[in-house]
């Protein structure tokens, strides 16, 4: 680290908790309606739902108000005293491990029980308009609200065991809603594909949480943490490969390279559904992971934080550079999403939690808004391309202000939301030294302002050339995008270094204490680079894709050269997938077998014909034929003789085989008895 | 058992010291009756019927047949399990149970089982299994 | 041997193991399809009483409930479904029957060998002290559970792995064949 930023930074700390917490007195023993209240409305919309008004709307909304309001008063109560509170109740046991069911209030899950809450109602409340005429609404909020119970009791989750069933239901309720519109092969298949890919992640996780559990016996995660906490030597053994296993896990639900490409396909399903759960939520709950078992990583698998903070710079970047090709405004908004994953998952890594963590409040705000508005718009225009877009400032006033708020505070613009969080993950990226992360999240955040201006220039601005006529969405689509402006817009005053950092203490409110890196002071040289870049980023994008009527036709065809062709077919990385395992084998190999045959080999044999040729007819004159023919011919002879024979055996009769088998095994048998 | 409830009980006939047995932890159950059944006649009945169970998987030409044989070598497993249950006092159900569990996988193979038989007789219109030689030369 | 032949329990061992092996024969030997899979109900129905007479009511109501009540139901459907010969002159088995013959032979000799060397003339001496359900319960659900959820994975698996076969995608050929019916 240079001498500079020390000096900088002479007043960041490294913080530890040793504070006495409340324990949220009784909102905090009766959290448990925050889990159970969704299911139960999951299940009255299935049953009920059909016969009312708004198809079973109405009841997922009054859920998720509850949620809403519920989740404000344990975030205000923690705010004033600072609350840790951990209940568990018994549900099964396998000898000595008991399996639980629970609920933690501290600041990390007020926090998420916050965002989660606040998002759900004000999605939900959005899917109300944008899911009018749906083929079945009912089957829809069954399924959201379905998510927003699982996401809330992974949330909550005070044991493994249960943040993996959890974790498994939020992924169900992603494959339901992805595949929504199932009729169409694409969406089911997109749908299977998230599937699949958290699948092979969740092994990760479920191994790994094992690998923490079995040493310390039990799957309480305050167990484990203060195990790890307490320097125990048995899960000091294990930590490193126990947390490298649960990132890998976060990699699937997070979206991390090489495990990001469901994401952007995901964006089949319906928009409040990409906006709650490929946004702002469900996607975060790999950072969540990261984060409640941070003093893991802290100290004992600081190694661990490596990968992780490798694997998250990757991300940041390759998915910022995909987001400039996309022609799907989702699409976009999906790669943004990895992008700010990534960023997320770095901060992890670099040892920033605070940092993880803001920029996950922060992101909930403007990217569930971004995607609203990308509703908005789509439901309008019927169409997700930004090809058939262009102009829609004028007829939909509303949207594009909100948008626009919202893409000022993803590309960081001061004073927005996006502005302290990445700053404060920059930061951190400069006072741990990692330089060459610091100049990767730089250019990120160049290419996410360059995206972002791209997508409200091509979709804004310009004639409109879509069919039909664009009009403003309903209010109640509307309203829930405002309040997520206005969030978007001021959700980052809470951690202003220097002024006040009250996020900072929400979610260091844990029961675990540990050390962690926070600014407490800006680090201006950083601040300065991060504005430039989004400054220059919404420049470029300004030159390459402000259309009017007159530039508008040069505009719309222009392509980056070079990184174009790469970036379009998304590093290949879906065709590496694809055909990774057939073609190698069955193309290549192939081809480069048959090349050799045909040049190499047969060049050989054409050579050696050739010399064995005029070597043979000196030959066949000089010895007599006749006795090495009839020795190389009986060779011949019996081996095609006794393959005819040898063929027979295998007959194809499967009960021939098994017959073998007996007899085999009864020869085995006697043979034990006999030499044994 | 009612049905095998003794009028009278006769010598008991135990292999087992009860004061070793109580310092292994284990609790001597003195039987009422039953002392000279065998555990070998269980044994044969059962190797009888998975003998026969192999001959039928063998000879027959019916793919449904043959998996008949098959429940019937399932049964025989079963039998001997319960057997030894049954011989060995102390084995806390564990007979019991894994003959369960042999009855719920002898049920979901008969599912598959049929499935496949199915497919095949839809494909080949036909469910002889020495129909069934692609795998030959 | 008169010992033997005193003892009430296995007066009623040799009526059902008579039975048993009776009808397994019969599966085996029998012409008709449909007799052999009601022969087969009978041999289990025998193994049934055979299980109450080892005191394992669990089990031997399980293996009547699942096997004579679903699986032979199955047999019949399949045995329907795939249309199998049932009349008295079908070829049912492979000929020569002597080669399997002589292998389930020595089967049941090295079977029957390796228990009688093994356990001699030891005797059975906990019949009629059943064993509860309870037990089975608990143990199940403690000792096994692991074993037990596997199975239950397990047959989720035969689940979707049935639907998956026997359910009937329309093949290239069909599909063909339905485009030309919809031409016509």
């Amino acid at each position: 680290m240079n001498t500079f930023t020390n000096l900088v930074l002479a007043a960041a700390e490294e913080a530890e908790h040793s504070i006495e917490y409340g324990d949220g007195g009784i909102f905090a023993e009766w959290a448990w309606l925050l889990v159970i209240v969704p299911f139960v409305a999951f299940v009255a919309i299935v049953f009920f739902g059909k016969r009312l008004p708004r198809q079973g709307g109405e009841i997922a909304v009054g859920a998720m108000a509850f949620v809403f309001i519920y989740a404000a008063i344990l975030f205000v109560i923690n705010t004033v005293e600072g609350v840790v509170f951990e209940h568990s109740v018994e549900v099964a046991r396998i000898g000595s491990f008991a399996i639980e069911w629970g609920w933690v209030v501290d600041g990390l899950s007020s926090m998420m029980y916050l965002v989660i809450g606040l998002l759900a109602f004000l999605i939900f409340t959005y899917a109300l308009g944008y899911m009018e005429g749906d083929v079945r609404p009912t089957w829809f909020f069954a399924a959201f609200t379905l998510f927003a119970g699982s996401m809330l009791l992974l949330v909550s989750a005070p044991n493994l065991i249960q943040l993996i069933v959890g974790w498994e239901g939020v992924g169900l309720a992603s494959y339901l809603l992805i595949g929504h519109w199932w009729e169409d092969k694409e969406n089911s298949s997109a749908g299977m594909k998230a599937f699949y890919v958290n699948k092979v992640a969740d092994i990760g996780l479920v191994i790994g949480a094992f690998v923490l559990a079995i040493p310390v016996g039990s799957f309480r995660i305050s167990d484990v943490l203060d195990a790890v906490v307490g320097n125990s030597g048995d899960i000091e053994a294990v930590a490193f490969w126990g947390a490298a296993l649960l990132f890998i896990g976060a990699m699937g639900k997070s979206a991390q390279f090489p495990l990001h490409v469901w994401l952007p396909d995901a964006m089949a399903g319906p928009t409040p559904v990409s906006a709650l759960m490929h946004a702002a939520t469900m996607v975060t709950a790999g950072v969540y992971l990261l984060g409640r078992m941070y003093p893991l990583y802290a100290e004992m698998a600081a190694e661990a934080r490596v990968p992780v903070l490798i694997i998250g710079t990757i991300t940041l970047i390759i998915a910022g550079l995909l987001a400039v090709v996309q022609d799907d405004i989702k699409k976009v908004l999906a790669y943004s999403t990895v992008s700010q994953l990534g960023y997320m998952v770095a901060a992890m890594g670099a040892g920033a939690y605070t940092a993880g963590l803001f920029h996950l409040w922060t992101h909930a705000f403007f990217k569930g808004l971004l995607f609203l508005g990308a509703g908005s718009v789509i439901h309008s225009v019927h169409s997700n391309n930004m090809s058939d877009m262009g102009g829609l400032r004028k007829p939909m006033p509303v949207t594009f202000g909100t948008f626009v708020a919202g893409t000022l505070a993803l590309a960081g613009i001061f004073p927005l939301a996006g502005f302290f969080s990445k700053d404060e993950i920059l930061a951190a990226f400069n006072y741990e030294g990692y330089t060459a992360v610091l100049v990767i999240g730089v250019v990120g955040a160049f290419v996410t302002a360059f995206y972002m201006a791209r997508t409200v220039f091509l979709t804004f601005y310009g004639t409109y050339k879509g069919h039909g006529r664009p009009h403003e969405s309903p209010r109640v689509m509307t309203m829930p995008m405002v309040v997520l402006a206005g969030l978007a817009v001021v959700g980052g005053w809470v951690n202003i270094p220097g002024l006040y950092t009250g996020f900072t203490d929400w979610v260091g409110t844990r029961a675990q204490t540990f050390a962690e890196h926070h600014a407490e002071s800006f680090d201006w040289p950083v601040v300065a680079i991060g504005l430039t870049a989004a400054f220059l980023g919404i420049v470029a994008g300004y030159f390459l894709y402000y259309r009017d009527e007159e530039t508008q036709q040069a505009r719309d065809s222009f392509r980056i050269p070079l990184l174009w062709p790469l970036l379009e077919h998304k590093y290949y990385l879906d065709d590496l997938y694809m055909n990774g395992i057939v073609t190698p084998i069955k193309g290549p190999i192939a081809r480069f077998v048959d090349w050799t045959n045909s040049y190499v080999l047969d060049g050989i044999v054409n050579a050696a014909g050739f010399v064995t040729r005029a070597l043979a007819r000196f030959v066949y004159q000089d010895l007599d034929q006749r006795g090495i023919d009839l020795a190389l011919n009986g060779v011949a002879y019996s081996t095609d003789d006794l393959a005819g024979r040898t063929r027979l055996l295998q007959t194809g009769k499967v009960q021939q085989y098994a017959g073998a088998t007996v007899i085999g095994a009864v020869l085995l048998v006697i043979g034990f008895v006999v030499f044994g | 058992m009612p049905l095998l409830r003794r009028r009278k009980p006769r010598k008991k006939r135990c292999r087992h010291d009860s004061k070793e047995l109580e310092a292994r932890g284990l609790e001597l159950r003195i039987p009422e009756g039953g002392e000279l059944v065998l555990l070998n006649q269980f044994l044969i009945l059962g190797a009888l019927l998975f003998s026969l169970g192999v001959y039928g998987l063998l000879v027959r030409r019916n793919a449904v047949m043959v998996l008949l044989s098959i429940e019937l070598m399932l049964n025989a497993v079963n039998v001997n399990l319960v057997a030894f249950e049954s011989f060995l006092r102390n084995a806390g159900a564990g007979g019991q149970i894994f003959a369960i569990f042999v009855i719920t996988v002898a049920a979901a193979e008969v599912g598959i089982g049929l499935a496949i038989i199915l497919l095949i007789f839809r494909n080949r219109t036909s469910a002889n299994v020495d129909e069934l030689d692609l795998m030959k030369w | 041997m008169s010992d033997w032949f005193s003892e009430p329990a296995n007066w009623v061992f040799l009526v059902l193991a008579l039975v048993i092996a009776v009808s397994a024969v019969r599966v085996v030997t029998s012409t008709n399809v449909v007799h052999s899979a009601l022969f087969l109900v009978l041999a289990l129905g025998a193994t049934a009483g055979l299980f109450l007479l080892l005191s394992a009511e669990f089990v031997a109501w399980v293996l009547v409930l699942v096997y004579i009540g679903a699986v032979i139901v199955l047999f019949l459907f399949g045995i329907m479904i795939t249309r199998a010969p049932t009349g008295p002159n079908v070829e049912m088995d492979h000929r020569p029957r002597a080669p399997a013959a002589m292998a389930a032979f020595l089967m049941f000799i090295v079977t029957a060998g390796s228990g009688l060397t093994a356990f001699g003339d030891q005797e059975i001496t906990r019949l009629g002290d059943g064993t509860s359900t309870e037990l089975i319960g608990e143990q199940l659900l403690q000792r096994f559970v692991i074993p037990f959820e596997v199975v239950s994975f397990v047959l989720l698996a035969a689940l979707i792995g049935g639907i998956t076969l026997a359910r009937r995608d329309a093949s290239p050929a069909e599909e063909e064949a339905t485009e030309e019916e919809v031409q016509a």
